[in-house]
């Protein structure tokens, strides 16, 4: 009976989706844009789309607590999160919030109330926590932040680099409730002479003994006081998906770090040398992170803080304009915690710039918006660049930078739009 | 319209003070599988990636991807992250592989190079009687099954106990083992055994239901 009446409401609900869609189209029409790009991405929604490289075919599936979105592996579920969404609001809403797993020993049922926390390790006092003692322990905080997959944009690179397929949707922006890390880490007295604290979480290899899926960071930075441990997004629970019932934050670092229904704490005495932090998610260290084509890097570090990227989110390659009439141009910029200082926009491929708008600023590690005008002077193809600068003056290179793992793909976005 | 909900489920236990409150996911069914073709690794890819991950990790790959990539990524899943397969059977997988889904694919129609045929593991006992141990063995099912815990797929006990009161158990065993499928047992698909005879699936079956009298 449960059943058959949720049944019901995802139904509804697909429906209002869909008339949101059509209303969609309708302003599209009556604003600066318009065309094709609409209706296919409306065609679309109904059960695939394809995404702008070689083999980009792929299914839109509703998983439990999401909306449709891209499917790149049914098992462990990765998700993407269709382009489209980011031009709804800075805030990605939790049900269109991409997903990634490495293993497919995923937790389905999960029962907060015998949910279980533990801190070991190198500490005076081991922990083993409940929720609720965890929403005790100290003031609840709230943090703007995005979450970005290592290897987002990776199947734009050419020539294509093996591995997760994805194009720009494997990143998110939400408000994440919970507490700071050091709060628990103090409680069990962290012991001279530690050097970093692993997390892991209750997905697990299907079989055998592959290595469990386990993160470190150094401990000034487990203490810094901004990495947290939620339970909400956007001011609600954790999607089951993206990390209930508690996940870590790690506000400027690529989302390899940010582990999902987060079970166990262990503070080390020595460097992590699990396989996720000592073989994989590793790029080129140097300044760049970066390699010429064709070669190994000669040393390499752990992945960590995210570059600076930004995107046009309210025009698509293809989409029309009205040639001689005003057309504002939006997107999202954001890097890793320095925040966002500046935007510059170029209408004809790079040959004049014009500073953006900068919108609302929610934090130095979430989306920024922004906004552009620019009159079309003639008719045809016009292609739009957008490069954000951060308040430590990095920003983004014209042609992408390479590493062996196409991980970090920060380029300048190009967007193809026809005046008419 | 998949038949996708949330279940909050909401159970009131006498021995807590307050209801227990799980969230409760049903993840909607597996759909993708290999491309078949004569290949003699179409079937051990079945029997052995397919265990770990859904065929998407590997059709969703580049169509440029030189057989090196597959190697070296056949090699990770055994090496590194422990799954299963004999060594001998690493070649096989990797030539299916390179020649289905990546640089060496031909356009159109598959034509298998069967002049070099590796030899592979026998899918079937071929000497008669067939036991239901060596089909077991020869077709890796204890990879995904147990008698009694869950794996990968459901405790043979439990498949006992669900067709427990059905006649026609061992017809129906048999014809899942032979086309696998999803949604019974949840979500994870399992790969069609076609390659066994009607007989064997039938020995498979049988042996599969005597598990419920221990």
């Amino acid at each position: 009976m449960v059943e058959s009446t949720l049944v019901l409401a995802a139904s509804a609900l697909q429906r209002r989706a869909f008339l949101k869609l059509l209303r969609q189209v309708g302003t599209l029409g009556a604003a600066s844009a318009f065309g094709s790009t609409a209706l296919a991405a409306l065609a679309g929604e109904s059960g695939s789309v394809t995404l702008p490289f070689e083999n980009g075919e792929r299914e839109l599936v509703a998983y439990p607590q999401k909306r449709p979105l891209i499917l790149l592996t049914a098992r462990p579920p990765q998700l993407e999160t269709p382009f489209s969404v980011f031009k709804e609001g800075v805030i990605t809403p939790n049900d269109a919030f991409f997903v990634r797993y490495h293993w497919s020993d995923i937790p389905t049922s999960i029962d907060a109330l015998s949910y279980r926390l533990r801190i070991g390790g190198n500490v005076n006092t081991p922990l083993d926590l409940s929720l609720a003692d965890l929403k005790q322990m100290a003031d609840a905080v709230d943090l703007v932040a995005v979450n970005q997959c290592s290897g987002n944009s990776r199947a734009h690179f050419t020539p294509r680099i093996n591995g997760g397929q994805l194009s720009n949707g494997a990143m998110g922006n939400a408000r994440w409730t919970g507490i700071p890390l050091r709060k628990v880490l103090e409680k069990a007295g962290v012991k001279a002479g530690s050097v970093q604290v692993a997390f892991n979480g209750l997905d697990a290899p299907p079989v055998g003994d592959g290595p469990d899926f386990i993160k470190a960071l150094n401990i000034d930075h487990a203490l810094d006081g901004e990495v947290m441990l939620a339970w909400q997004m956007n001011g609600a629970d954790l999607p089951l998906l993206n990390g209930y019932p508690l996940r870590l934050i790690v506000p400027g670092y690529y989302g390899t770090y940010w582990v999902k229904h987060l079970s166990d704490i262990t503070v080390t005495d020595k460097v992590f040398d699990g396989f996720w932090m000592s073989k994989a998610y590793r790029i080129p260290d140097n300044q760049c992170a970066c390699i010429e084509p064709e070669k190994e890097p000669v040393k390499t570090t752990p992945i960590n803080r995210m570059n600076v990227r930004s995107f046009v989110t309210s025009l698509t390659d293809g989409m029309y304009v009205w040639n001689g009439r005003p057309a504002t141009v939006r997107g999202i910029a954001f890097d890793g915690g320095y925040g966002v200082a500046e935007i510059a926009f170029s209408a004809d491929g790079g040959k004049n710039w014009q500073t953006a708008q900068l919108g609302k600023d929610l934090g130095k590690y979430s989306f920024r918006e922004w906004s552009a005008t620019f009159t079309p002077k003639h008719s045809g193809k016009h292609e739009l660049l957008v490069r954000a600068v951060n308040r430590i003056g990095q920003s983004q290179p014209l042609s992408p930078l390479l590493n062996p793992d196409g991980y970090m793909r920060n380029v300048v976005e190009s967007t193809h739009v026809v005046a008419v | 319209m998949r038949d996708i909900f949330v279940r909050i489920v909401l159970a009131v236990s006498t021995l807590a003070p307050y209801s227990a409150i799980a969230l409760d996911i049903q993840l909607p069914p597996e759909t993708a599988v290999f491309k078949p073709n004569e290949l003699p690794g179409y079937i051990l890819a079945q029997r052995n990636c397919t265990i770990c991950h859904s065929v998407h990790y590997i059709q969703s790959q580049p169509p440029s991807s030189p057989r090196g990539y597959w190697e070296a990524t056949v090699k990770k899943m055994k090496v590194t992250f422990g799954a299963k397969f004999a060594d001998e059977d690493i070649p096989v997988i990797v030539d299916y592989l390179a020649k289905t889904y990546g640089a060496e694919r031909s356009v159109g129609t598959t034509k298998p190079n069967t002049a070099d045929k590796p030899a592979i593991v026998a899918l079937t006992a071929t000497s008669a009687p067939a036991d239901a141990k060596a089909l077991l063995a020869a077709n890796n099912c204890m990879a995904c099954h147990a008698i009694d815990k869950k794996i990968v797929g459901p405790a043979f006990r439990d498949v006992a106990a669900k067709y427990a009161s059905n006649t026609k158990a061992a017809a129906l065993v048999a014809r899942n083992i032979r086309d696998g499928g999803s949604g019974k047992w949840g979500a994870v698909l399992m790969p069609s055994f076609r390659q066994l005879s009607e007989a064997e699936a039938d020995i498979l079956a049988h042996y599969v239901l005597s598990q419920g009298d221990l």
